[in-house]
């Protein structure tokens, strides 16, 4: 059996079915023999990798606050204590009390933006070029696609798919994920869109004001606008970087998320959005990232512009 | 069945592995190592080309629709496929030296993901744009090159693909302890003094495992496993006579207890143009056989396409009458092909028997495959004045041509490099697939072989036939896209 051509028929065949259904999914990607596919994948794996998530949530929490995807100063803290925390008591109980902290911020923005949420937990990332997760709820909860998923300290994605039990998000920091946003103080409204994997170092986020007289300024934290798919005032992340670009026709600045896609724990799926726009209200009751972050971020991720600290440009 | 299963397993582990811990480790860079593709490849390795294939598609399409992947399906699919036959098909190449799978491992992981994102951006895909790709690639294939080595170890340990081969299944037998030796000696486990030993005579394998002494080391790691290659080192070893070029102990074959002869990759197919009525005589004779033999002596004429006359294959008592009972210098693997009462097909490349039509090529020749009906009849009587098509080929060290006298002790020269001519020795002390004997062997084979009527294609190809035809629509029907 070494290589005959019953091989390379093999290999032919395979080969054929593969293009045939990369073809049919980049056509339609709710088609039927596609849609049926990935719902037996969610079947299988997403019940398996619940069950592994509990056995492999210690062990990605132990490293998770060791990496270098924790960027903010504040998330760093926080994470170094916790890590201090597990490394003391690496036991179920003092896991659960870490994720009862998460959970309980998570239940404060809830109650601030008003909404319902579902919440869960995140038992899988995607591969390389890919920003999703799996969390562990899933349609049996009530998780539709196109929910919001956010997390104890901002918007963490959507919901691309759900099976029974499981559920996968698009993260914000995804190439293929955009969000409505206002920025805080003025209430500009852009359109937030993830880089992927595309830069190096922490994930940023691209901010497009679609007012190009705008003034955009470090530190002004963005919130969801609203509107499908997202729910509206869930903050999404503080501006880091303005960029200057006279001829450009909207405005650019680069943003830095709230919720680290690198450490997510306990997330929550706003099942039912606010009857009001809460608009700003749910953003931290003191501007706090917007003093923080601005003179201790010296890298600047984005090779296309120059960073300035106040832009009046337009 | 049992390969099957482990397969399986090992590839559905992989996979929760991957999407629940490796790909949240905040490890430096922008890119977790791929797990499975490297457990594919190692797996292709071990299995060889169509194992690798359906490998490689299965576990591509289990990585597509696990639910956190978001690219297209059959992706992944059709990447790992390409990357698991690539890889089966370096299988029993990898004999020489321990480093040579995990630089397969390590290439055909490379392979496979650059042609995953090469698919990415073919079809469109929002994450794979070229800025991303060179950020996540060179990542990738660093991580994939420093797991490679422990999952080389643990797919030869955990699935004990060396003792897969045990039962009927001819699968590489050396494939399996080759990938464990090359892990263990990359992991450390074993000194590199203990796992393989140079022996660097020319016409034996450079590096071999040193199969028969119980103190190494990476052979009594593998001890504790019952059944495990360190148990069947102890069993002795049945008396065998080694012809030339081998040292004792030194074989890679013989390690294992029983006296299974390593797979040989191209068979001789040497054929007596038998598909002729009257060929059909000749050809189920032993003394055809012997005949081949004893053309060294024969006075055939000088030139490649001397043909070979029927009085001289079949006619003459010197020529039939071997002159000892020959344990050893039996024929190549011969395809005899059962005589046909109708007209020869066509002559054209397709017209090659069927496969199911002849019997199997023998594949390490018993010697009771050619003892057919003695020829109890005068043997003039396929002496009819009438070409027989095998043809002489003149090369230096043939095996028939070259080797001159019948006596065993000359065979061994030609018969050693050739790799493959000793049927009954099986001490497999000569490379199993060395890749320039095996090209000399094949060239020599269709030199002899029948005329272009049935000239049997070139199978050990790189790359299947027709590819490169048939890849530039196949691009071009997904660029368009």
């Amino acid at each position: 059996m070494h290589d005959s051509r019953r091989t390379r028929l093999v290999l032919g065949v395979l080969l054929a079915v593969a293009l045939a259904l990369i073809t049919i999914d980049a056509r339609n990607s709710s088609a039927s023999p596609i849609r049926g596919l990935r719902a037996l994948g969610g079947a299988i794996f997403g019940t398996a990798e619940s069950l592994a998530g509990a056995v492999a949530r210690p062990v990605a929490g132990f490293f998770a606050g060791a990496g270098p995807r924790s960027h903010s100063q504040a998330t760093v803290s926080a994470l170094q204590r916790e890590v201090v925390q597990l490394r003391g008591e690496l036991s179920q109980a003092q896991l659960s009390k870490a994720q009862a902290a998460q959970l309980r911020s998570l239940l404060q923005v809830a109650g601030r933006g008003r909404y319902r949420i579902v919440a869960a937990n995140v038992v899988a990332a995607g591969p390389a070029y890919e920003e999703t997760v799996t969390i562990d709820a899933g349609s049996a909860d009530g998780i539709k696609p196109g929910e919001t998923v956010l997390n104890g300290a901002g918007l963490v994605g959507t919901i691309a798919s759900v099976s029974p039990h499981t559920a996968t998000v698009l993260l914000v920091t995804d190439a293929a994920a955009k969000v409505g946003v206002r920025v805080a103080p003025n209430g500009e409204t852009g359109l937030v869109n993830g880089l992927g994997r595309s830069q190096p170092g922490p994930a940023h986020l691209r901010l497009q004001v679609f007012d190009a007289s705008a003034v955009l300024r470090p530190g002004e934290p963005v919130v969801t606008f609203g509107g499908w798919p997202y729910a509206p005032g869930v903050p999404v992340g503080v501006i880091t970087r303005v960029v200057v670009n006279v001829t450009a026709l909207t405005k650019i600045a680069y943003v830095r998320p709230f919720a680290d896609d690198g450490a997510l724990g306990v997330v929550g799926v706003i099942v039912v959005p606010p009857r009001h726009n809460p608009r700003f209200a749910v953003l931290p009751p003191r501007p706090r990232p917007s003093t923080s972050p601005v003179p201790a971020r010296t890298a600047s991720p984005a090779p296309t512009a120059s960073a300035t600290p106040t832009a009046t440009a337009g | 069945m049992r390969r099957v299963l482990l397969a399986t397993a090992a590839v559905l582990a992989a996979i929760l592995l991957q999407v629940t811990v490796l790909n949240n480790l905040p490890l430096p860079g922008s890119a977790p190592p791929d797990l499975v593709l490297v457990v594919v490849v190692a797996l292709a390795l071990a299995g060889g080309p169509l194992e690798g294939a359906v490998i490689g598609f299965a576990a591509g399409l289990a990585v597509d629709i696990a639910p956190p992947a978001s690219h297209l399906v059959g992706q992944s699919a059709l990447a790992f496929c390409l990357a698991g036959y690539g890889c089966g098909r370096l299988r029993g190449t990898l004999e020489r030296s321990a480093w040579l799978p995990v630089t397969a491992v390590a290439a055909g992981a490379a392979a496979g993901e650059a042609l995953y994102a090469l698919v990415g951006l073919t079809f469109g895909d929002p994450d794979i744009t070229l800025q991303s790709v060179r950020q996540v690639l060179p990542y990738v294939v660093i991580y994939d090159l420093l797991i490679c080595p422990f999952v080389l170890y643990a797919v030869a340990r955990l699935g004990g693909y060396a003792q897969w081969s045990g039962g009927a299944a001819p699968a590489g037998l050396l494939t399996g302890r080759e990938l464990r030796l090359s892990g263990a000696g990359l992991l450390g486990l074993a000194g590199a003094g203990g796992a393989v030993r140079d022996t660097g005579t020319g016409r034996s394998p450079r590096l071999r495992p040193a199969a028969a002494h119980r103190a190494d080391a990476w052979i009594s790691a593998g001890r504790g496993q019952p059944g495990g290659a360190g148990a069947r080192v102890d069993r002795p070893r049945p008396l065998r006579l080694r012809l030339g070029g081998g040292v004792a102990g030194s074989a890679a074959g013989g390690q294992r207890g029983q006296a299974r002869p390593p797979r040989l990759l191209p068979a001789v197919h040497l054929r007596l143009a038998a598909p002729r009525r009257r060929d059909g005589v000749i050809a189920t004779r032993r003394g055809a056989a012997g005949a081949a033999f004893s053309v060294g002596r024969a006075p055939a004429p000088a030139g490649r396409s001397a043909g070979l006359r029927g009085a001289s294959l079949s006619g003459g008592p010197s020529a039939l009458r071997s002159p000892r009972p020959r344990r050893f210098a039996l024929p190549p693997p011969l395809r005899f092909s059962r005589p046909r009462r109708s007209a020869p097909p066509p002559p054209s490349r397709f017209s090659r028997p069927r496969r199911f039509a002849l019997p199997p090529p023998p594949r390490f020749s018993r010697p009771r495959r050619f003892a057919l009906p003695p020829p109890s009849g005068q043997p003039g009587r396929a002496a009819k004045p009438r070409t027989a098509r095998l043809r002489l080929g003149r090369r230096h060290r043939d095996a028939v041509v070259g080797g001159g006298r019948l006596a065993s002790g000359t065979w061994s020269g030609g018969a050693s490099r050739g790799g493959q001519m000793r049927p009954g020795s099986g001490s497999g002390a000569t490379p199993r697939f060395r890749r320039p004997s095996a090209r000399r062997q094949r060239s020599a084979t269709r030199l002899r072989s029948a005329g272009p009527k049935f000239r049997r294609p070139r199978t050990r190809r790189w790359w299947p036939a027709g590819w490169r035809r048939g890849r530039k629509p196949i691009m071009g029907r997904g660029g368009k896209r």
